[in-house]
């Protein structure tokens, strides 16, 4: 059977695990309706519109 | 052969899924919508559809009281005859409250699938919400499609009507903080300027929750910090937000 003739490197195991199990951080966009930071395609979590409508209502905060 | 017949298994046995699919498609006839996680909501929407298609089936006469039997046996419904006095409630007014209330028959065939004669198919919506504080799912609202209930997008750039909120987006995130924005900064005076980062939900400090002291706290004594502000749990979900 083939086996590794070298213990990987330190060097290399970390790109490796650089590359291939790098968390992404979600994409941010925001809202159309109050200017809060929010998600694509999900309801805005500060003021509860999606698409020009209200979804759902949010507790006021001030 | 089942190749590419794809059903949500939910991580259920078929009896277990079968009956929590009658339960949530129940709750959407009772409740007109319901909040769940997408992958429930998504399998929902697939039984809901097929239930109102036999509620306008049994707008007819003749094929009405089977139609009926049919939807009570997917959804599960048992009927309901006997109403005992209870609490000095008539038998009677306790019937009459469960046929308006709780009887998902009565209230698919009269209420709900006679407002879908114009529509065939895609009778429910789903809209996400974001994934819910403790287990990060997905969360979504299943609702009923009604005519004229979700306007097209408008343009991006008309003033906020609703937003009560104080805290707007910051420096940082330039590109879409316009005027108007910085014009209610202005009118507000306890605006706080925080500086939304861009790691959203997870990282953010567990024990936030978002009141007006804690946000105008924040702003007094310190500098911008992380701020769940944009984290996605929704504020109905309090207590799970306390059980971080």
């Amino acid at each position: 059977m083939a086996v590794p003739k070298r213990r990987t490197s330190r060097s290399r195991r970390r790109k490796r695990l650089a590359s291939n199990s790098a968390l992404t951080l979600p994409q941010i966009q925001h809202c159309p309706q109050c200017g809060e930071a929010t998600q694509a395609h999900r309801v805005c979590p500060s003021c509860g519109f999606y698409k020009g409508r209200q979804v759902l209502t949010v507790k006021s905060q001030g | 052969m089942r190749h590419r017949k794809r059903t949500a298994k939910l991580g259920r046995t078929s009896e277990h899924r079968t009956a929590l699919l009658a339960n949530l498609v129940c709750s959407l006839i009772k409740h007109r919508r319901i909040r769940t996680t997408l992958a429930k909501a998504k399998a929902a929407r697939v039984v809901a559809d097929k239930i109102v298609t036999l509620g306008k089936k049994g707008q007819e006469k003749d094929s009405s009281i089977q139609c009926r039997r049919l939807v009570a046996a997917r959804l599960q419904q048992q009927p309901r005859h006997h109403f005992a006095k209870h609490n000095g409630v008539s038998g009677k007014v306790q019937r009459d409250e469960w046929r308006q209330n709780e009887d998902v028959v009565r209230i698919l065939f009269e209420d709900i699938a006679p407002g879908f004669a114009e529509r065939s198919g895609g009778y429910t919506r789903v809209i996400k919400l974001g994934r819910r504080r403790g287990d990060a799912a997905e969360m979504a609202i299943l609702e009923w499609v009604k005519d004229g209930d979700m306007p097209v997008r408008e343009s991006k750039n008309k003033p906020k009507a609703k937003a009560s909120k104080a805290e707007v987006v910051t420096e940082e995130v330039v590109e879409e903080s316009t005027t108007e924005e910085v014009a209610e900064e202005a009118a507000t005076e306890e605006a706080v300027e925080e500086a939304v980062t861009e790691e959203t939900t997870e990282e953010v400090a567990s024990d936030e929750t978002e009141t007006p002291e804690e946000a105008a706290a924040e702003g007094t004594t310190e500098e911008p910090e992380a701020k769940s502000e944009e984290s996605d749990d929704e504020p109905k979900s309090a207590d799970e937000k306390k059980s971080d």
